[in-house]
């Protein structure tokens, strides 16, 4: 099913101090940013394939690579409204920083499930 | 206004470029660092927004070559998801004029690109008159004084000279100076930009004898409007 982007109230908009990886919190931090709208397919295609690398790199205790793509998606998920992408990526940094797979592996699980939401 | 951006990440460039041609910028997206490398050295920009982690040259190498290589102050922005105290003072020390944390916001991110491209421009006018003695270029009624007397341009010679004393002191590209006079779509040659140069140089005495602005080209770069006696 493809997602579709739907614009919210402003009061609704802007949740940057959400800390939990909850879908609802995800839902409402989407910003009404019509530039957005048009990237997003291909925004969540390359989140789908960032879920699939964090995978191969737990399984290989690679925490260079877990770093590098929680780098990423810090960087990447408020800016394109999902500040709990954002989370996702501070929480693997810091799991990778102390190698806590336990960590990274329930980080990793939550993302997954929130990508599956949104699809 | 022509942007230069160093970023690799695909999603990160997309959304800028949205932003900032919505907002009426010109954007040259660069996913590596030898090709911005490359073309900085032959081309000028208005800014230049340079992400940390890029393939070939980090953009802290970029920022020390850009500064190197290019003589002209041009405004720099480092945007990045390395937020740190000591990573914002360590780039702004580099020579950086602005450092924003990712992740990006729209507003904020249009201001301060807003921000660093007013920086070096002259003061204008409320209705935009914009004075340079002893001329005085007046845009709502494309016009142009010398001590008071009005020259006779052409429309497009107008508007060269109005964008040429608006980035005075500034090497300007022959393709940027296409771009920002004739629009980005002008299927015309770079020479078209030689032919009109050297028609307002001759028509407003821009040799820097009697009006005290020198209008001269830089071999393989492009052209300058200076003041003469100014830095």
């Amino acid at each position: 099913m493809a997602w579709r982007y739907v614009p919210l109230p402003k009061q609704c908009v802007d949740s940057r101090k959400t800390r939990s990886l909850h879908v609802s919190k995800l839902v409402k931090s989407a910003p009404p940013d019509p530039a957005v709208a048009a990237l997003l397919p291909a925004f969540l295609a390359r989140r789908e394939e960032d879920a699939r690398h964090l995978e191969a790199a737990l399984a290989g205790a690679d925490y260079a690579a877990v770093a590098a793509i929680g780098h990423r998606l810090k960087g990447l998920g408020a800016t394109y409204g999902f500040e709990a992408i954002s989370q996702a990526g501070r929480d693997l940094e810091a799991a990778a920083g102390a190698r806590d797979a336990a960590l990274a592996r329930r980080t990793l699980d939550a993302y997954t499930r929130l990508l599956a939401e949104l699809h | 206004m022509r942007i230069a951006l160093l970023e690799d990440d695909p999603d990160q460039a997309a959304i800028l470029n949205a932003w900032l041609t919505e907002a009426g910028y010109r954007c040259r997206i660069f996913s590596a660092g030898n090709d911005y490398l490359r073309e900085i050295v032959r081309e000028s920009y208005d800014l230049h927004i340079l992400d940390w982690n890029v393939p070939d040259v980090s953009g802290e190498q970029a920022l020390r070559i850009l500064r190197e290589r290019v003589a002209d102050p041009v405004p720099v922005m480092f945007v990045t998801a390395r937020d740190s105290e000591e990573d914002v003072v360590h780039i702004l020390s580099l020579g950086a004029d602005d450092y924003l944390a990712k992740p990006l916001r729209r507003a904020e991110t249009l201001a301060r690109v807003a921000a660093l491209t007013r920086r070096g421009r002259p003061r204008e006018a409320p209705e935009g008159v914009l004075v340079c003695p002893p001329f005085t270029l007046r845009p709502g009624n494309r016009s142009i004084e010398r001590d008071g007397a009005a020259l006779e341009m052409t429309p497009k010679d107008f508007e060269l000279a109005l964008y040429m004393f608006r980035n005075s002191g500034k090497l300007l590209s022959r393709a940027h100076i296409l771009e920002s006079v004739w629009g980005k779509t002008a299927t015309l040659d770079t020479r078209t930009v030689d032919t009109h140069i050297s028609r307002i140089r001759r028509k407003l005495d821009l040799n820097g004898e009697s009006t005290g602005w020198r209008l001269s080209s830089v071999y393989l770069q492009g052209y300058r409007l200076e003041k003469l006696g100014e830095q």
